[in-house]
C-alpha cells in the first residue's frame, strides 16, 4: 500500500501518466464548454426579471464553484507537503494558486458585470463579494509566499499554512447569502434540495460546471507537469527526455 | 430552440449584450491564458536545459 502511495506521489510516474490522460480530458473539457456555450447563450430561454444578463451565470457560478474546490485542493496539498514532505504535493500547491486566482478573478469580474444590470451597482460591500474578495486576496497571498523566502522549504511551509488558516472562509463564503442579509441572492444549487431553476436554464449550467471542472483539471494538470519539468531538470529522466524526443515533446 | 430572431438581435440580448459579452470574452480571455501559459513555460524549460547540456559539454554559453 506504502509503496504504491510512494509510486503515485513520485513526479517521474505523475509526468509520465498525466501525458497520456490530458490530451482526452482536454478533449472532453472543450466538448463540454463549447456546448454549454451555444446552449447558454443562445438557447436557454431568458429570465422573466434579469432578461438576457441572466446568462453571464453560466460563467459566473462556475467559476465561484472552481474558485472555492480549489482552495481545497490548494490548501489540502499543502498540508499533505508538510506532513509527509511529499514533492509532488507541494508542486500541486504551487500549481493551484495561480489557477485558482484566476478563477477567483473571473467569478468577481462577471459579479461585478452582472451587478450592474441588475442591482445597478458594479460593486458593493456585502458580504458575498467581501469574503470572495478576501479569497482572491487569501490566493495572491500564497502565490507571493511561495517565492518570499531564500529558502525553498520554508517559503512553501508559510504558504501551505497560509492557505491552511484561509480555509475558514470557505463555509463563510458559501454560507455568507444565509448568515447575512446581502443583496447576493440566495445559492441556486443547493446539495440537499432540488435547483431553484428552470430545467431548461439549468441542464446549460449544469454542463458547464462540468466543463469548468475540466477546465481546470487541464490547466492544473498541464502546470504541474511544468513545475516537475523545472523542479526535476537534472536528474537522468528528464534529461533523457529532452534529449532522446526527437520532436521536443516531452 | 434559438432564442433570438436574427444574429443582430443576438448580439443586442434585449438592450443587455455589452455586458453578457464583455463578461462572456473577458472571461473566456483569462481562462484560455491559464490553459496557454503552460505550454510555453515548457517550451522555455526545455530551452534552458538544452542551454545547460551545451555550456556543461562546451563551456560556453
Amino acid at each position: 500500500m506504502w509503496q504504491w502511495f510512494h509510486r503515485l506521489a513520485s513526479p517521474r510516474w505523475f509526468y509520465q501518466a498525466s501525458g497520456k490522460f490530458l490530451p482526452w480530458i482536454s478533449m472532453l473539457g472543450l466538448f463540454f464548454i463549447s456546448l454549454g456555450l451555444v446552449w447558454g447563450l443562445g438557447f436557454a430561454p431568458q429570465d422573466a426579471k434579469q432578461g438576457n444578463s441572466f446568462r453571464i451565470i453560466y460563467i459566473h457560478v462556475p467559476s465561484s464553484f472552481l474558485a472555492l474546490v480549489g482552495y481545497y485542493i490548494m490548501a489540502v496539498a499543502g498540508a499533505i507537503a508538510i506532513i509527509w514532505k511529499i514533492k509532488l504535493a507541494d508542486m500541486v500547491m504551487k500549481a493551484a494558486a495561480p489557477i485558482g486566482a484566476a478563477f477567483t478573478f473571473v467569478a468577481l469580474l462577471t459579479g461585478a458585470i452582472w451587478g450592474k444590470p441588475t442591482w445597478g451597482t458594479y460593486w458593493i460591500w456585502d458580504a458575498r463579494i467581501t469574503s470572495m474578495l478576501i479569497l482572491f486576496f487569501l490566493y495572491l497571498g500564497v502565490i507571493i509566499l511561495q517565492s518570499s523566502y531564500e529558502h525553498k522549504g520554508l517559503s512553501s511551509k508559510a504558504a501551505a499554512l497560509l492557505a491552511l488558516v484561509g480555509t475558514v472562509n470557505i463555509p463563510i463564503i458559501y454560507k455568507s447569502v444565509d448568515w447575512w442579509y446581502t443583496l447576493h441572492q440566495p445559492a441556486t444549487i443547493r446539495f440537499t434540495e432540488a435547483p431553484s431553476m428552470h430545467p431548461d436554464m439549468f441542464q446549460p449550467l449544469l454542463v458547464m460546471i462540468v466543463g469548468f471542472y475540466f477546465l481546470y483539471a487541464i490547466a492544473l494538470v498541464a502546470s504541474i507537469r511544468v513545475e516537475i519539468l523545472h523542479r526535476e531538470r537534472r536528474t537522468k529522466w528528464v534529461q533523457d527526455l529532452v534529449f532522446t524526443n526527437k520532436n521536443n515533446d516531452p | 430552440m434559438f432564442q433570438f430572431e436574427n444574429f443582430n438581435d443576438f448580439l443586442y440580448m434585449g438592450g443587455h449584450g455589452y455586458y453578457v459579452w464583455v463578461a462572456y470574452f473577458s472571461s473566456l480571455g483569462v481562462l484560455a491564458f491559464l490553459l496557454v501559459a503552460p505550454f510555453f513555460r515548457k517550451k522555455n524549460i526545455i530551452k534552458e536545459i538544452k542551454k545547460q547540456r551545451h555550456y556543461d559539454s562546451t563551456g560556453y554559453s
